[in-house]
């Protein structure tokens, strides 16, 4: 085995760091259970757990630093599980700030880098108060690193005498004297005498009791403390062990003997007498040190209900399975041309390839799938932060905490969430005086929500606040250039208003909503993980962000439509219909341009070859097939394509990481045959078809102008 | 582990491990061979023994006792080399070679 | 046949540092993060020669755990060493009192931990 110096402790590190994260979000939703006044007897153990295991992992690394801290918080908790100091509101907030300067110890031996000194000091002699009930006292004392082990000493030869008397108790404890009489016999050269005197007969015998006492003489180098040590765990209250140095007799450990609660045996009866005197030293007690166990591997295999496996690794399975699927397609498009009757084998085989593909790509998204639990735990301590701060009473509710979604999606929703949190209880939640007024209960509500629905995620941030107010959001569209003044929108339409980009309702950029982020950042963020954000409102009664997000970002349902010789995948969820559109439905109107005018409604026409500039595509629109599709914020528009050549589920390459964004694309995917095809973006289609149209009407225009 | 008549003889077989349940079991098994009303000898086989509990030792030392209180033979059969280490590091070498 | 230890921690670290090092010296390793897992470990194990536990764990703590297995007359002399912290005098005693065959003081040096475990394993 290693010795210390070449004990690679940094393998470790990155468990310990990722165990340090789970452990502090952990404690942290805890603590706010607890500062919610909702302290039960098992959260303050829970929060003692994981300080404790930060300590400990932290010790075996040596982050004295971090140590030392949590080791007051440890301490502190210990008091309040056992009842010996009391859980206030203010103690509830000094552990919440424990939990977070603990995090920045954390965070600080994760980056190796170097906090000031007296950083936490406050909060650490915060903690250390809560032991004295308040008062504040100077920190314990830390917790001091393992003593170095004392060295023998190297007084030379002696001779020592040992005597072992076990009580009855101690084979029960899983020692055996055996294994102490070979770990002394390893220290030098020993004589063992055994004392067979209290060993009853076998009828009286309890045959996991411990009856034997042994005397030993031996003669080592080695100092008392290694004799000590050999009895280290039996010494006191497990047996009576005497050590006596020859001609300096000394009790080395002198507990409380067994006698004290252990009766003797009851002596042997007549019948037998087993009394075997054996007090004479036996010769030829000198056994080989004890062996190192071990050597080859066996015993059974057991198996955990979980194991930690490097994201990585998930990542290469996701995309081994993508390739998978891609061939699978691809085959199965080779093969089309075989029949069942011709090929019965061939045709059975790639069916059920299909299958079982299809499956192992379902399971291998369900590893990266967790429950949005870890997401919402941020909320309940964010709206009780800011509700103070804004002079607002607001209770959250939470509810679907238990529904799982892509790891990633997870992480890229973390913001997001945060600022629709803080949207909700900056504009939306009144003033306790305002909504009594309005004959709304002083403290308002915020409902957070996840739920499954049609093989997406739906996530719902909503308030029974004063909802949006259409009026300012108009005028300051019209003010902003957003809009045109004069424009027909619906209520919805202006809703919707609040994500456009520069948008900005905070008539004051606050110290909440503030920080130059909008809606629109929002909506960019949820829109990169393949997800859509609208909001519903009720001008006095809320209102009702709905985040739609896919399961998995890895593969996606997709409908192949062909563009002269280019192939686009739309995704599926943002169609709602193709049609061939007549001569009367398919029209150009002055000053707007390409509409489609479906069942009364007109609906922008987009034509993707002159967007993308693509030749010999179908330019007749009566002539090409128009996909109407929805945009997140429940626009539709038309786009004109050759032909649709079928749905298919598709594998997303992502074209930032593989080359570089582009406008109107999302990302790209490998088809059966090989080809690239481009998934298409709707929303940034619109702004795209929008722009192209109002360039064409100006040049119309000042073409007319000019004759 | 079962007492087994043979040879005119009881028989038992140890296992290679005799830890600490082993040792409450052979210790009924022997009160059980005791209590028979024979006069056959009990014979612990002992070769492919590798491991020796203390508590096991106690309790073989206890039915020797015994078993020579009732005027039988009770014999220790091909003591293994552990068996063997395991009685001399205890300071029983001697008792070892009384039974076998 | 080498010798079989059951680890038991609910912090992944310190059952990496167990296990690596038991690993390294020859040992069978099985983990379980918590008193119940641990004796479900126990139950579908071969054999287990030695019992390594941590003290303050949810679902079971390291002491109910020890009651537990000297409960069980087929570990009735198993050895079962508890982790624990210096300052933890008491933990030490009231796992003796349990049945506790002795404890390793954390932090632990590779050495420290494979003395120990030789120590007490049969």
């Amino acid at each position: 085995m290693a010795d210390d110096q070449s004990y690679d402790l940094t393998r470790f590190k990155a468990t310990y760091f990722e165990e340090c994260a789970e452990l502090l979000a952990a404690a942290e939703e805890t603590l706010t259970r607890l500062q919610e006044g909702g302290a039960s007897a098992d959260d303050l153990n829970a929060v003692f757990r994981c300080v404790h295991s930060i300590k400990g992992g932290g010790g075996a690394f040596a982050f004295e630093d971090l140590v030392h801290f949590a080791h007051v918080f440890e301490t502190s908790m210990d008091a309040l599980r056992s009842g010996r100091a009391e859980l206030t509101p203010h103690v509830a907030d000094i552990l919440v700030r424990g939990n977070d300067v603990l995090g920045d110890f954390v965070r600080a031996a994760q980056e190796e880098t170097a906090l000031p000194a007296d950083h936490g000091a406050d909060v650490k002699a915060q903690l250390a108060s809560i032991l004295t009930g308040g008062t504040p006292a100077p920190a314990p004392k830390p917790a001091a690193a393992a003593p170095p082990a004392p060295a023998p000493a190297k007084t030379g030869f002696a001779t020592w005498t040992i005597r072992l008397t076990p009580a009855p108790g101690l084979l029960k404890t899983g020692n055996d004297p055996l294994l102490m009489v070979r770990e002394l016999a390893g220290l030098g050269d020993m004589d063992v005498a055994v004392d067979a005197s209290r060993l009853p007969a076998l009828a009286e015998m309890d045959a996991l009791a411990a009856y034997l006492a042994w005397t030993f003489t031996l003669v080592t180098d080695k100092g008392r403390a290694a004799i000590e040590e050999v009895f280290e765990f039996v010494a006191g209250d497990s047996a009576d062990v005497v050590i006596e140095q020859l001609g300096d007799a000394v009790l080395a450990e002198e507990g409380d003997g067994w006698g004290l609660f252990a009766p003797m045996p009851p002596a042997a009866d007549a019948v037998a007498a087993p009394v075997q005197a054996a007090a004479a030293p036996t010769a030829g007690a000198h056994p080989p040190g004890a062996k190192p166990a071990g050597g080859e591997a066996g015993a059974g295999g057991i198996h955990t209900s979980s194991i930690r496996v490097d994201l990585d690794r998930v990542d290469r399975l996701v995309n081994m399975v993508g390739e998978l699927v891609i061939t699978q397609a691809m085959l199965g498009q080779q093969a089309s041309g075989f029949s069942i009757e011709s090929h019965p084998e061939l045709v059975q085989g790639l069916q059920e390839l299909s299958h079982h593909t299809r499956e192992l790509q379902e399971s291998v998204m369900a590893i990266r799938a967790q429950p949005v639990k870890a997401l919402f735990s941020r909320a309940p301590r964010l709206v009780r932060d800011l509700s103070t701060k804004l002079g607002k009473q607001a209770r959250l509710v939470m509810s679907g905490e238990g529904t799982e979604v892509d790891k990633t999606v997870i992480e890229q929703l973390s913001d997001p969430l945060t600022h629709l949190i803080r949207n909700s209880l900056d504009h939306g939640i009144e003033s306790p005086e305002e909504r009594m007024a309005n004959g709304k209960p002083a403290e308002g509500t915020i409902h957070l929500g996840a739920e499954h629905r049609s093989g997406r995620v739906i996530i719902q941030v909503s308030d029974d606040g004063k909802g949006i107010d259409r009026k300012r959001v108009l005028e300051k569209a019209i003010e902003k250039g957003l809009v045109d003044r004069g424009a027909q929108m619906t209520d919805e339409q202006i809703d919707q208003m609040i994500f456009a980009p520069g948008f900005s309702t905070a008539a004051q950029v606050s110290d909440v909503s503030g920080r130059g982020v909008g809606m629109d950042v929002v909506r960019r963020n949820i829109q990169d993980v393949g997800g859509r954000v609208v909001v519903q409102s009720t001008p006095g009664q809320g209102s009702r962000f709905i985040l739609s997000l896919p399961l998995t970002l890895a593969v996606m349902d997709g409908m192949l439509v062909a563009v002269g010789n280019e192939r686009y995948v739309l995704p599926l969820t943002n169609i709602v219909e193709s049609l061939r559109p007549t001569a009367q439905q398919a029209r150009t109107l002055v000053n707007v341009g390409d509409v489609l005018t479906l069942r009364g409604d007109y609906i922008r026409l987009i034509r993707l070859y002159d967007l993308f500039g693509i030749k010999n595509a179908i330019t007749d629109s009566t002539r090409g097939l128009v996909v109407v599709v929805e945009t997140e914020g429940g626009d539709r528009i038309g786009l004109l394509v050759d032909e649709l050549l079928g749905q298919q589920q598709v594998v997303i390459k992502s074209l930032d990481s593989n080359y570089r964004p582009v406008e109107g694309i999302s990302a790209a995917t490998i088809l059966g045959d090989g080809r690239v095809a481009l998934i298409l973006d709707v929303g940034a289609l619109r702004i795209m078809g929008e722009r192209l149209n109002r360039a064409q009407v100006e040049a119309a225009a000042a073409a007319q102008a000019a004759e | 582990m079962e007492l087994k008549e043979g040879n005119g003889r009881l028989e038992i077989e140890l296992p290679t491990v005799v830890d600490l349940p082993v040792a409450a079991e052979l210790r009924d098994i022997l009160l059980d061979a005791l209590a028979r009303d024979s006069a056959a000898d009990v014979v612990l086989k002992a070769a492919s023994v590798e491991r020796l509990s203390t508590a096991a030792v106690q309790v073989v030392l206890s039915a020797s006792g015994g078993f020579k209180g009732a005027a039988r033979r009770f014999e220790v059969e091909t003591p293994s080399a552990a068996v063997t280490e395991t009685f001399t590091q205890l300071g029983l070498a001697s008792d070892l070679q009384k039974l076998v | 046949m080498g010798k079989c230890v059951l680890a038991v921690d609910d912090s992944k670290t310190m059952r990496d540092m167990v296990s690596f090092t038991l690993r390294g010296a020859g040992y069978t390793v099985v983990e379980a993060d918590n008193g119940v897992t641990a004796l479900k470990a126990l139950q579908a194990a071969a054999k287990v020669d030695v019992i390594i536990t941590d003290v303050n764990m949810p679902e079971m703590d390291g002491i109910t755990l020890v009651r537990k297995i000297r409960a069980q007359p087929q570990h009735a002399g198993t050895p079962v060493l508890i982790l624990t912290t210096e300052s933890d005098q008491s933990k030490k005693d009231e796992g003796r009192s349990a049945g506790a065959t002795g404890w390793i003081v954390k932090p632990f040096s590779p050495d420290k931990l494979l003395q120990i475990v030789a120590k007490v394993c049969p």
